[in-house]
């Protein structure tokens, strides 16, 4: 298992290299000037021009890619230009930000989607099977910005139950720990919620076919011929290999929900890295966009792997040598 | 047996207007439908008789001309009023399909009527059709569609059309705008005096400039929208925001109050321009809908592609092709569209091309890899064994033995993606990348509504609604396919 | 955290939420203001910083060389005592004397001296550093085409120096009035790289306020500096300015309680606001930024590729008749009054209505006339030959492509209506919106024949930039006209700002009747304000100025959870 591990880390380095220099030069032919955000108003007009120079974007491009590299091996991921610190130092600020809410979105998703899928898949045909059904296709439909903004207007604005934005109150650095986290904790419901809740949906009906297939199979007959409680079966024989698949939807979801977090991020003020990625791509922020898609590679390759893990633990037929 | 021959013999009524002999057949829900649908296109054509006669006019007028004098095409010829041509060519193509269509199967009945194989295609349709759900999601996906390829006969309004905006723009639903109207002589953008036509055929370039001018024309330009008015002597007094403003009688249409004043009603109320948001909505279906169908097309295409080729060639090629797919799919999708957007924006292409091309190129991975896991399933089957021994070429072996036993997945995933893209596409317009103003694409008008949000809750509900019903028909009727060509499930149910 | 616990806490929230507000114990609120602010600052070093925010902030952070501020009605700068108790001028205007207090410190305690401010110079004028105030030295000594601080700033003592300026000019003491940054942190500061060095996460400065905390993205927290002596110390315990990008739910924070300040409130919301939100208070900056669309006057293409001297026109927009004919053809008025209602003021030119007395009131400006328009289009030789219904000239039609930046909503607007409206006389526009990097540096580099753009006005009268020389940035149109050019010299070297007037007016004539671009309108921003913060003093230097005067009117009043 260890051994298999360290291969597929291994073998994630040059694919990881690759999405680097495919970012890197895309992003650099891309029309639109990095420095020329700042050129407006009252500014010395030959600013620019300094500021390219300095910032060494007026080297050719084989020369900037060369120099690029030298500094990734050396560990440097280089300055932001747009934020003005090292790219290292502002994504240390980010992923955790972005961690906490995708790993409660994810929970959130699973144990709600598959909550869901054993509820229908149980009460097949019946009216609640079609109104879960329905209603997690109507939620899975909207868009997530859309959702956002009513949630904030109804329940945030109108009902006045949860915070409207941002990650805890202006002054939650002075509470104390418990209170602190119940303030990140209420300010996390929505944005959690709404990134969340399509993939919940999803889950579910996946879930529920991959359930519904099982209980078809000739084993789980036995389990119920041999007059073991249906708790018992469903519990213990079919929820064990319906939930195989549901784990390979885990690894796969990672890049959707860090996708979704741009704009979850954006409509609830929540400093993560999907805002960072596309302001940084907005800026033509160079050294930031290759560090952010690094991030990204390596959430979305780490979450396969975990994926591929958890299928040895829920499936021991499954070996890995 | 019997029932099929009275169908044969259900004389010329049946033969002739589709759905009548699934009525007779005891098929009443899809008769009516199919009945309905057919019917609604004469329809169509008599309620907007003129615009209809107008665009066949200028179609005609065109053609002629093109042969004729292709030199001054540039005169006459203009991209949205190819788009009045093309509703007016569907209006009257779909229900001569219908017919024909019909006219096939009745008579293929009356040939194969002792025949009870059915295909495996025919087998999955009537597995669908039981499933009420699925159907009714098809049948809501082909009105939409409809509706989008023929939106100049369905649009109250035109969409781009803003007149006076102080007046018109954040008008609930359901409300109504006053406008008065305005004669010809008032109106300087109709002035055609100067017009002088080079061309060898110059009355009837001037006709045809005419009558596109009047197809295209949104009609608000010969109107004033006014919050009140009320006539004073020779002038009319309206109130148009603050301002009080005087307007001659003599600029009207008519000295009658009963005559030069109107309302316009706007179902779904106005935007913060002032266009109607029901005509934006059904012309941003067109976009929002054929995007969606275009994109996946291209990636299932594109991934179907490179599925087949990874799993049937193995080896160098597959490892090649798949490690190329790792990388892209380690890419979150929205980061890898936004870059290539940002990349490509400035080359001359309508901004609805580029995300059309980006979005169907950037999400074919998925479908590779599915279709590279049948192929290796399918690839060790007896048939293509044998097909191989025969000597037959790859290209052949792929397309007639491979490629026909795995599209059933392929389909059901398209099916399911649609939706996905048309989400994709407001997700875009949030980031400020999505379909350029002022063509409306649900995407934009719901972008275009939410700063409006706490005032004016329509301008971005309703179209958020568009796209719920839409993506949520989509999924119903690839589940119903994917229940429908599943036979361990089909079993299941009987 | 296991999914029993989840669910508890799930159901724990259900119970909670309903609890709602604490009360008791002193609330630290009330001697907190919260800003909403739209975009993070990008750095607090006052020499490298850009962000409108940085600025905004930067100026309650670090001592100010004058206590600046703006007469309304006067429309000029008045510059009273700071760091600088009193000034004089000598040697015919060329040297600038000042007398600087001497029991200024740092937050760090160590006294401000004549030698941080010499540093601090020497930083803003250094290529190397790119600073985007460079420009403010320009007009100090330069030693073979360098800024040289060494023969620039002359130290006397601990409290005076002196200034040498090239030439006499009325801007010297706005020139002057640049944050003094500390020399013992910065001293061996690498300046190529110094917008990122470590230490301006951390700045030092003597101000009002002094920074507790910035959260990147997130907020800026400001706490009172207890040892400020400039101007006043503040009242406040805290500001914190917290960074919503989303304009949805940042007016949802203000409507709430939970922001004091947010900035700009949209017109379309002041009718909502002001019927269902009595606790919001909303006040208008006067005009500082206009808005217009640019009319390349030269031929680009002769532009890049040859020398940049006496260029032809541009073959569409070249002639000021037909720049005239176009801001004819669209009705500026109802665009202005759509948009901003009444927050919005014509633009007759670029010289903001704030400078009262450098304004020609006596300009009319042009109406919405088509007929005019097109009277203007014939005489200028276009005309629709071919009878497609586009004008027509020489074999080429008149069409062209106008951007805009994405997502502005407004400009968006306006490139519809001007769509429409050119239309109606004739023009074909297509439009075309872009990223606005992409945006402003073609701009900036004059490849656009038409663009949408705007301008936010510095506080002293300088037109030099936008119509000075072809090949400056700003000069976004490629605008060239000897008189003007005349004109700047005259207007810029005169003893006293005031005298500049008659010269300011006539260019103001000169741009009125060549109409390099068409000027739209003057954007008056609305602030909105929670009724619980008093004393703020919201004015056309930015939200934040004098906010050591804020004060929190009613306790208890901010919403908590």
């Amino acid at each position: 298992m260890t051994r298999y591990i360290f291969r597929r880390v291994m073998s994630a380095i040059p694919l990881l290299f690759g999405l680097l220099t495919f970012t890197f030069f895309i992003i650099r032919l891309a029309p639109g000037d990095p420095v020329s955000l700042y050129v407006q108003g009252d500014v010395d007009p030959a600013f620019a021009q300094n500021l390219r120079n300095s910032l060494g974007l007026n080297d050719p491009l084989p020369v900037q890619y060369v120099k690029w590299v030298k500094s990734m091996l050396l560990g440097e991921m280089g300055v932001s230009f747009s934020r003005n610190a090292a790219v290292t130092k502002i994504l240390a600020d980010t992923i955790p930000n972005t961690l906490l809410l995708t790993v409660f979105a994810l929970l959130f998703n699973f144990l709600i989607g598959i909550a869901l899928g054993i509820t229908t898949a149980l009460k097949r045909g019946t009216c609640t099977d079609h109104l879960v059904n329905i209603t997690s296709l109507f939620v899975y439909s909207m868009p997530e910005f859309w959702l956002g903004l009513m949630l904030i207007l109804g329940i945030s604005l109108q009902l006045d139950l949860l915070p409207a934005s941002g990650m805890h109150s202006p002054l939650a650095k002075y509470l104390s720990t418990p209170r602190y986290l119940w303030d990140v904790f209420q300010h996390m419901i929505l944005p959690v919620f709404v990134l969340g809740v399509a993939s919940a949906a999803a889950t579910g009906r996946y879930m529920r076919g991959s359930l519904l297939e099982v209980i078809n199979q000739d084993y789980v007959r036995t389990a119920r011929a041999k007059g073991l409680s249906e708790f018992l079966v469903i519990g213990k024989h079919a929820l064990r290999n319906a939930l195989i698949p549901i784990i390979t939807l885990l690894g796969l979801s990672l890049p959707f929900l860090l996708g979704g977090a741009v704009i979850v991020e954006t409509v609830f003020a929540w400093p993560g890295m999907g805002k960072l990625t596309v302001d940084a791509i907005f800026a033509r922020d160079y050294p930031l966009i290759i560090g952010c898609t690094l991030v990204s590679g390596v959430m979305v390759i780490l979450g396969n792997l975990l994926a591929d893990i958890l299928y040895a633990i829920v499936d021991p037929r499954i070996r890995y040598e | 047996m019997n029932d099929r021959r009275l169908d044969m013999d259900g004389g010329w009524l049946q033969r002739n207007i589709p759905g009548l002999s699934f009525i007779a057949r005891g098929q009443r829900t899809f008769g009516w439908l199919l009945l309905a649908y057919f019917l609604m296109f004469p329809v169509l054509i008599l309620a907007n008789l003129n615009s209809f006669i107008e665009g066949m006019r200028s179609m005609g007028l065109s053609v002629f001309l093109v042969l004729v004098d292709f030199d001054h095409h540039r005169l006459f010829l203009r991209i949205d009023v190819l788009e009045h041509w093309l509703s007016s060519i569907l209006v009257i193509a779909m229900p001569v399909l219908l017919w024909w269509l019909n006219r096939r199967r009745l008579r293929g009945m009356a040939r194969d009527s002792d025949e009870h194989e059915l295909s495996q295609w025919a087998l999955a349709w009537r597995e669908f059709k039981k499933n009420r759900i699925a159907a009714t999601g098809l049948v809501v996906i082909i009105i939409l569609y409809t509706i989008a390829f023929l939106c100049p006969y369905f649009a109250p309004y035109h969409p781009n059309a803003f007149q006076d905006g102080l007046v018109t723009k954040f008008r609930k639903p359901l409300s109504s705008v006053t406008v008065l109207h305005l004669n010809e002589e008032s109106v300087s953008s109709r002035n055609l005096a100067s017009l002088r036509m080079q061309s060898d055929y110059p009355s009837l370039v001037r006709d045809l400039v005419l009558i596109n001018r009047d197809l295209t024309d949104d009609g608000f330009a010969s109107t004033r929208a006014v919050d009140a008015f009320r006539v004073e002597g020779a002038e009319v007094k309206a109130t148009v925001g603050d301002d009080l403003v005087s307007i001659p009688i003599s600029s009207l249409v008519s000295p009658d109050p009963e005559e030069f004043a109107g309302r316009r009603i706007h179902l779904m109320g106005t935007d913060s321009y002032g266009r109607d948001i029901l005509s934006r909505i059904i012309y941003g279906s067109r976009i929002s809908l054929t995007l969606g169908f275009v994109a996946v097309l291209l990636s299932v295409t594109f991934g179907t592609l490179i599925g087949l080729l990874a799993g049937y060639f193995g080896r160098f090629t597959d490892s090649v092709l798949m490690r190329f797919v790792d990388v892209l799919l380690a890419f979150p999708a929205l980061f890898l569209i936004l870059i290539i957007i940002a990349a490509f924006e400035t080359i001359a292409v309508p901004r609805v091309v580029l995300i059309v091309l980006v979005l169907g190129l950037t999400s074919w991975m998925g479908i590779s890899r599915l279709v590279r896991g049948e192929v290796l399933a399918v690839k060790e089957r007896e048939f293509v064994f044998a097909a191989r021994a025969l000597g037959l070429g790859h290209a052949r072996i792929l397309r007639r033995h491979i490629l026909p036993n795995i599209l059933t997945p392929i389909i059901v995933n398209a099916t399911l993606r649609i939706g996905g893209i048309i989400l994709v596409e407001a997700a875009l317009s949030y980031l400020n990348i999505g379909v350029q103003q002022p063509t409306a694409s649900w995407g934009n008008i719901i972008f275009e509504g939410k700063d409006f949000l706490s005032h004016a809750w329509w301008i971005s509900t309703l179209p958020g609604f568009a796209i719920v019903v839409v993506v949520v028909c989509f999924n119903l009727v690839g589940d119903g396919l994917r229940d429908a060509f599943d036979p361990m499930l089909n079993n299941e149910r009987v | 955290m296991s999914p029993r616990l989840l669910f508890i806490a799930v159901l724990c929230c259900g119970l909670f939420v309903s609890c709602g507000k604490k009360s008791g114990e002193k609330d630290p609120m009330n001697e907190t203001a919260v800003v909403a602010l739209s975009g993070d600052a990008d750095t607090f070093n006052p020499i490298v910083s850009g962000s409108a925010t940085s600025g905004d902030i930067q100026g309650n952070i670090y001592p100010m060389m004058f206590d600046v501020s703006f007469d309304p009605r006067d429309g000029s700068l008045q510059y009273d005592p700071g760091l600088v108790v009193r000034w004089e001028s000598a040697n015919d205007g060329l040297d600038m004397i000042l007398h600087l207090r001497t029991d200024v410190r740092w937050e760090d305690g160590i006294l401000i001296t004549p030698e941080d401010i010499k540093f601090s110079f020497s930083l803003y004028g250094d290529p190397e550093v790119a600073s985007p105030r460079r420009n403010y030295v320009e007009s100090m000594i330069f030693t073979d085409g360098k800024f040289d601080p060494n023969r620039s700033i002359e130290i006397i003592d601990d409290s005076t120096m002196v200034f040498h300026f090239a030439k006499r000019y009325p801007l010297q003491l706005f020139h002057l009035n640049l944050h003094p940054i500390p020399k013992h942190i910065y001293r061996n500061a690498d300046r190529k790289t110094l917008r990122a060095n470590p230490a301006n996460e951390h700045p030092v400065g003597a101000g009002p306020f002094k920074l507790d905390e910035w959260v990147h993205q997130q907020q800026i927290d400001l706490v009172r500096n207890p040892t400020c002596t400039l101007p006043y110390p503040a009242k406040l315990d805290r500001v914190i300015f917290r960074i919503i990008s989303e304009p949805t739910t940042r007016l949802t924070e203000l409507k709430k309680g939970t922001v004091d300040v947010m900035s700009p409130v949209y017109p379309d919301d002041v009718k909502d606001i002001q019927e269902n939100n009595p606790n919001i208070r909303l006040e208008t900056l006067p005009p500082r930024s206009y808005e217009y669309i640019g009319w390349m006057n030269i031929d680009i293409e002769e532009y890049h590729n040859s020398g940049k001297k006496n260029i032809k026109p541009h073959p569409l927009f070249g002639d000021a008749r037909v720049r005239q004919a176009l801001t004819y053809a669209i009705n500026r008025k109802g665009i202005m009054e759509h948009e901003l209602g009444t927050y919005g003021e014509l633009a007759v030119t670029d010289f903001s209505p704030i400078f009262r007395w450098a304004i020609k009131h006596d300009l009319i400006p042009y109406p919405h006339d088509q007929e005019k328009s097109r009277q203007l289009l014939r005489s200028a030789g276009w005309s629709d030959t071919n009878g497609d219904g586009i004008l027509d000239k020489g074999g080429r039609d008149f069409e062209f492509t106008l951007y805009y930046n994405i997502g502005n909503k407004r400009r968006e607007y306006v490139a519809t209506v001007v769509q429409k409206e050119l239309k109606d006389v004739g023009i074909k526009v297509n439009l075309q919106s872009v990223e606005p990097t992409v945006l402003f540096q073609n701009i900036e580099e004059k490849r656009y024949d038409a663009f949408i753009g705007g301008f936010r006005v510095k506080l002293a009268i300088d037109p030099s930039d936008r119509w000075g020389d072809v090949s400056n940035p700003f000069n976004t149109v490629g605008f060239q006209n000897r008189r003007i050019g005349e004109l700047l010299k005259l207007g810029l070297h005169v003893p006293n700002e005031r005298d500049a007037g008659p010269f300011w007016k006539e260019v103001q004539s000169i741009i009125h009747q060549e109409q390099p671009c068409t000027f739209l309108y003057w954007n008056k921003d609305i602030v909105g304000v929670n009724r619980r913060l008093k004393n703020t003093n919201i004015n056309v230097l930015g939200v934040s100025d004098d906010m050591w005067d804020w004060q929190i009117g009613d306790p208890n009043s901010y919403m908590t959870y």
